[in-house]
């Protein structure tokens, strides 16, 4: 319980006997709120410790940047912004069962470094959130355009760590596959540290990636798919395999991939890693002329290194089956606009999205499809997740609204 | 609330699912008082045939209808318990505090099959091989063929998180559903397709939740098209290791057989039928009694009719000495079944495009042979592809000759397997005879599916051997660093792991319980123990009371 004679400079004190003053940074202040800090844990008892000392003194803890509001919504609370770069530790490479255990605050891009030189890889892409601690990632269920061979971002979590609002700490190493009860890590995955703070994740790992792409550009969407299905049914499972027209403000390699007027649509598939012991080689080859079985011939053409990614999503992403796709394409036929991508695709569909800024009746289409898969209004669930948050965090710790 | 009392339970529910979707008859109540649960068949060795009858069991038509049976027993404190086949092994649908057993086998529709996007939408209820047949006609398979799939639920697998026999190519009952319909116990009707990127998985949230939460009445599952062709081959390892290296090594290098098993020396035996040597010793005819004994009793059972072959001669009073002189000595049994000359047989096999089946089986068959594999054609495959099913509806003759037999299956990392597997087996071999194979292999580890068999001279003692025996056996599993169930659930039988399992990660279900079921009323004392309402035992005059 907050005192109302406890002075932030006193909260300071406490804090720097839980971790070392370096690894405290005041945050702006005004006269009248309790006081915010930046604070970095470098260990989990220091992260545990942090989370018993906010529950004593009802202070919030956010594990994003400090808003220009969060004083006004939490009057004189305290406030910590939690700052995971010091926890950056890989704990454990087993290279045995192809997995990793990492702490939460590691970036993308040192874990794919770390891995690399292993000839490793993780199932996440390499290219968008290179910067993003991989905590953040998970918390925010940020997915991947990953595709049918490695699966969704939740199919790389082997299991969790999870330190509780209370400072409780829960999860341990996993099994490839379980039955014993719900998976509670999915709570936390893409809960956005409602309800708990990911300190530790075990993921998979598999041998590094090929570093190539096939790519095809398509007169429209329908012969895109048509691409697309075809090497599926040729039982090519690629990491990834994406269509996309480029948005107007992305002129990248349009010519380097054949993108022209008649033919806006591209097709990108990238193999994976190398198959039963054969170079990487012999998995782009294998790819490359399996492709080339299509009928009719399409002339694909190979890349090296990988295709650049689109944007990172800011627009409304809605997941879609590939009825509906073929659908789409029909009712577009060749005037397919610019923006479009679908990711993350399989035999059963992909995740679709326009970019904004685009306009014109083939957009409109586009984005009456998106509206139309969207969820409407509070999801079934929301209520359920309240309840949950009262449940686990009932002195509204981590993350809170101020309300 | 005041308790209802049969009566007043009767015409509440009749009035939602029509009187002749309710059953108060004892057959009826005897039959739902169990499940496939080895426990329950010791309880009926010592003659206690309906230990936790229900009060009585409904069969409502559609969702509407169980949302309706729902909310009535959540407003009248009345426990409920889901069922769809019965056919679990863990107890978890015993009715162990009474109440309504709401069976939902009539919700048995395919709702929809998306021939583009390769989606089925299938109600809960419906039949495991029915869904399968329905998939077969358009051209598709669903890939999930657990053992029990005749007499099972796709509601049940779900609720259960049911592994088949084909799970390292199309993966967990889990990894094929896409989104799920589950009614909580206020009648709320939760459908979890709406769900964007980002944001809690509420299906995986609900799979598994063996009916604690709610009720599930419809999933949409990804299907696959049907194999243009398939090819099944065996091997021989001298040594277990070299057989989990190799399996490693397929798992490993990406290839995705729908079946890779690799049983241990003894299970080899009965798999690679060593039984006709022509001139047994007496310890091979000790060995073959036995082997004959779990034959059409577990999941490892590839003879049926061996028994009666071995057996068969003799009265029922001598092959019940044999078997109670081989189990009431499981410690030199297992000792003579560990130092048998059986190599490790391994079966693996591949489905799918014709060009992809040929070469993956032959990247297989190299990596199998630099792990010290010998081909052992393709025979043994064959042999286990057809006789796969030749278990789950029917018990064991051990039981009829007062023994029992279970099966227990477990999971780890590649790294913790070898050590899981010794440990269990140092646990279990003094208390009972046990066999293991390992199956569902996936690219981080592989579940190992242990088979045991015990005896003592009534039941009561076979219920407190069989007790031990999980005790020490979920012990060893936890303390080897694995996970005490693969693909059976938890029920009643592993219940008492679950603290060890998931440590203070059970804070989240007690959670979930208190936000969707704050009544407790469903499926009351399973799954995970202290559960947050503790349920009454009910008394003679009134139904069972959460």
């Amino acid at each position: 319980m907050i005192s109302p004679h406890t002075k932030p400079t006193s909260y300071l004190d406490e804090l720097r006997r839980i971790v070392p003053t370096e690894q405290i940074e005041p945050q702006i202040d005004t006269a009248d709120d309790g006081g915010a800090w930046a604070v970095e844990p470098a260990t989990q008892i220091e992260l545990v410790e942090v989370l018993k000392w906010a529950n004593g003194r009802h202070a919030a803890v956010f594990t994003r940047r400090p808003r220009r509001h969060d004083a006004d919504l939490l009057g004189r609370r305290p406030r910590i912004y939690l700052r995971g770069r010091r926890m950056k530790r890989v704990k454990d490479l087993d290279i045995v069962s192809g997995t990793v255990t990492v702490q939460s605050g590691i970036t993308m891009s040192e874990l794919h470094r770390i891995l690399e030189e292993r000839s490793f890889t993780t199932g996440f892409p390499t290219r968008p959130w290179r910067q993003e601690s991989i905590g953040s990632v998970l918390a925010a269920a940020l997915d991947a355009h990953w595709g049918p061979r490695y699966g969704s971002m939740e199919d790389q979590v082997l299991s969790l760590g999870v330190v509780f609002p209370d400072g409780s700490v829960a999860g341990g190493r996993g099994a490839p596959r379980k039955a014993v009860g719900p998976d509670f890590d999915r709570l936390f995955l893409g809960s956005r540290g409602r309800y708990g703070i990911i300190y530790e994740a075990t993921l998979r790992i598999y041998p590094s990636a090929t570093r190539v792409a096939m790519s095809y550009a398509a007169p429209d969407l329908t012969t895109a798919l048509e691409a697309v299905r075809g090497g599926i049914a040729l039982g090519l499972d690629p990491r990834a395999i994406e269509l996309l027209t480029p948005a107007p403000d992305r002129a990248w390699g349009r010519k380097r991939v054949g993108l022209t007027d008649d033919r806006p649509v591209l097709v990108i598939v990238e193999p994976w890693g190398p198959l039963a012991g054969r170079p990487v080689a012999w998995i782009d080859n294998h790819f490359a002329t399996t492709l080339e079985r299509l009928e009719p011939p399409l002339g694909w053409n190979m890349h090296e290194g990988l295709l650049p990614a689109p944007r990172a999503w800011a627009e409304p992403v809605v997941g879609v089956r590939w009825a509906r796709l073929l659908e789409l394409a029909q009712q577009l036929g060749r005037d397919v606009p610019p923006g479009l991508w679908v990711v993350r695709m399989s035999r059963h569909g992909g995740w679709l999205s326009l970019a904004s800024g685009v306009d014109g009746p083939s957009a409109e289409i586009v984005r009456a499809l998106v509206q139309e898969l969207r969820p409407a209004g509070p999801l079934p669930w929301e209520r359920f997740e309240d309840g949950l948050k009262r449940e686990l965090d009932p002195k509204d710790i981590l993350n809170p609204t101020g309300t | 609330m005041a308790r209802l009392s049969q009566a007043e339970l009767i015409a509440g529910l009749s009035r939602i699912v029509g009187a002749e979707h309710l059953s108060t008859t004892r057959p009826d109540r005897i039959a739902y008082s169990a499940d496939f649960w080895p426990k329950a068949q010791i309880w009926k060795q010592g003659g206690d045939i309906e230990r936790y009858p229900p009060d009585c069991v409904v069969w409502p038509a559609d969702e509407a209808e169980v949302g309706k049976v729902l909310r009535f027993c959540h407003d009248h404190l009345i426990p409920i318990v889901p069922y769809g086949g019965g056919s679990g092994v863990c107890g978890g649908t015993i009715p162990i505090h009474g109440g309504v057993v709401v069976d939902v086998k009539r919700l048995s529709k395919v709702t929809a099959i998306d021939h583009a996007s390769a989606v089925v939408t299938a109600e809960a209820g419906i039949n495991g091989q029915h869904l399968e047949d329905r998939l077969n006609a358009a051209g598709f398979t669903l890939g999930h063929f657990p053992s029990s799939i005749m007499c099972s639920t796709l509601g049940g697998w779900l609720a259960a998180r049911s592994a088949g026999q084909f799970s390292s190519r199309y993966g967990k009952i889990e990894d094929m559903v896409l989104s799920l319909r589950v009614v909580f116990p206020d009648g709320t009707v939760l459908d979890t397709s709406e769900r964007g990127p980002g944001g809690p998985d509420w299906t995986q949230l609900v799979c598994g939740s063996e009916g604690t939460l709610g009720i599930i009445t419809g999933a949409e599952l990804k299907v696959n098209p049907l194999p243009e062709a398939r090819r099944l081959r065996a091997f021989r390892f001298r040594h277990l290791e070299d057989g989990l290296r190799g399996a490693r090594a397929v798992m490993q290098a990406g290839l995705r057989p729908m079946v890779l098993r690799l049983y241990d020396p003894f299970d080899s035996l009965i798999a690679l039928g060593k039984d006709k040597s022509p001139q047994p010793s007496d310890r091979q005819s000790l060995l073959d009694g036995i082997r004959g004994l779990f034959s059409g009793a577990g999941a490892t059972s590839e003879r049926e009719g061996l028994l009666r072959r071995r057996l068969g001669p003799l009265t029922h009073t001598a092959k019940r000495a044999a078997l109670v002189g081989a189990l009431s000595a499981p410690a030199i049994v297992n000792r003579l079944a560990a130092a048998a000359p059986s190599p490790c047989l391994m079966i693996v096999g591949f489905e799918g495009p014709a060009d992809a089946v040929h070469a993956d089986a032959w990247s297989a068959g190299e990596l199998l042979a630099e792990a010290g594999g010998v081909d052992a054609g393709a025979g043994p495959g064959e042999h286990w592809l057809a006789h796969r099913y030749d278990v789950s509806f029917k018990q064991s003759r051990i039981y009829d000759m007062g023994g029992f037999v279970d099966t227990m299956e477990v999971a780890a990392t590649w790294d913790r397997l070898e050590g899981m597997y010794a440990a269990v087996r140092r646990a279990m071999t003094p208390l009972v005879f046990v066999m293991a194979h390992f199956s569902h292999a996936y690219r981080e580890g592989c579940s190992i599916y242990f088979t045991f068999a015990g005896f003592r001279r009534d039941a009561a003692r076979s219920e407190q051997l069989y007790d031990r025996v999980w005790r020490v056996a979920t012990d060893a599993v936890v303390s080897a660093g694995g996970t005490v169930s693969h693909h059976h659930g938890v029920g009643l039988s592993k219940m008492n792991a679950m603290t060890q399992e998931h440590g203070h990660m059970l804070r989240v279900w007690r959670a979930l319980k208190d936000v969707v079921d704050p009544h407790g009323v469903m499926n009351p004392g399973k799954l995970f123990p202290e559960a947050p309402h503790k349920a009454a035992e009910p008394d003679s005059s009134t139904v069972g009371v959460a």
